[in-house]
């Protein structure tokens, strides 16, 4: 096996997802949503999110295998969350 | 109802000839993705509903951690399939434009950062590594086999009880001292070595245990970019680290390859070095 398979789309945890593909990344305050006029570039509201986020950690160690949880991993052949 | 563009990605104009995403549903799970060409480049798009991906609907909906959620990850789920068949620049979550004409107005403004983006992203790989430390491990590892930390042990056992315990306390915050400066320069000097085989690499936040929900703290959350031929020998260094640091408490995790989130900036291309 080579070591790409190994490695492959393989642990990705939600958290990681998130901070990647929202705008600001979840550790950095953000401020409101800024929209730039004329262009409609939306990005969101981080500040609403960083509290959104931890909530979500807390809630993903303490019920991981909860019916929500489980029916987002069947949803997701490439996302695999971690307690 | 009204239709907004949800940009997902640019890319070159051929490959979005080429690839076959008609049957790809978008970010909503309903709407299929097209291709809006854009001169030599062509942007990856899909409609969504104003009610659901309208500005302000949008300010309400990230109150909803479950919609934010299964949507993030529905926008991440579509970029890996882009990313597995093109040269994608990919856009963040809710890149969205009312009408095309913004988006073509959008596009004339970036083109030629774009254009260099992909052609330095062309034949690339984004990967990603995260470098944890367990200190309590580290430490049992340095009181075992740290040279100088031996060489004090055995001059202890030469001294008398009164003097052992004295110098005892002091080795103790001797081995905690190696320990920090051990956290700060493994995951600088691992770095180091990971990036030989990259084309660029990008550090991004670290975490707190708070945002992990970990036993063991972040020391190192980097992007790399690899020439798709430098992957094999990067991850084989990087099993070689997990392999080496083990017993001493190091957790490397690596996860990819990734849409280039990192390395598609717009506003880092001028000021690019190299």
């Amino acid at each position: 096996m080579s070591r790409r398979e190994q490695f492959e789309n393989r642990d990705i945890a939600l958290i990681d997802i998130l901070d990647t593909v929202l705008d600001k990344g979840v550790a950095i305050k953000g401020d409101v949503i800024i929209s730039i006029a004329g262009i409609d570039l939306v990005y969101l509201d981080l500040k609403v999110l960083i509290s959104a986020v931890e909530t979500l950690v807390q809630s993903q160690q303490n019920e991981i295998s909860s019916e929500n949880m489980d029916k987002e991993k069947e949803e997701l052949e490439y996302a695999v969350e971690r307690p | 109802m009204e239709e907004l563009l949800y940009l997902y990605g640019v890319t070159w104009k051929e490959e979005a000839q080429e690839t076959d995403m008609t049957q790809w549903r978008g970010v909503d799970d309903s709407h299929h993705l097209f291709h809006i060409e854009l001169g030599n480049l062509a942007a990856v798009v899909s409609f969504v509903d104003e009610s659901e991906f309208g500005e302000e609907v949008l300010e309400e909906k990230t109150n909803e951690m479950e919609w934010l959620r299964k949507k993030a990850f529905r926008h991440h789920e579509v970029l890996l399939q882009l990313n597995d068949g093109m040269t994608l620049i990919p856009m963040k979550f809710a890149t969205i434009f009312k009408k095309e004409e913004n988006l073509q107005h959008k596009a004339a403004v970036y083109e030629t950062e774009w254009k260099i983006i992909l052609q330095q992203l062309q034949g690339t790989e984004e990967w990603n590594v995260k470098i944890y430390n367990r200190s309590d491990l580290l430490k049992e590892h340095t009181a075992a086999r740290h040279p100088e930390v031996m060489k004090r042990k055995e001059d202890i056992a030469q001294m008398s009880k009164g003097m052992q315990y004295l110098q005892t306390k002091k080795l103790d915050s001797f081995i905690q001292e190696i320990v920090s400066q051990e956290q700060e320069t493994y995951a600088g000097n691992l770095h180091h070595r990971f990036k030989e085989f990259c084309v660029d690499t990008n550090s991004k936040k670290v975490w707190n245990k708070n945002v992990t929900g970990k036993d063991e703290e972040m020391c190192w959350n980097g992007a790399y970019l690899l020439k798709k031929e430098q992957v094999e020998p990067f991850l084989e260094q990087v099993t070689t680290a997990q392999e080496n640091g083990r017993d001493a408490g190091w957790m490397i995790e690596v996860t990819g390859p990734w849409p280039p989130y990192h390395f598609s900036d717009t506003k880092t291309v001028s000021g690019v070095e190299g």
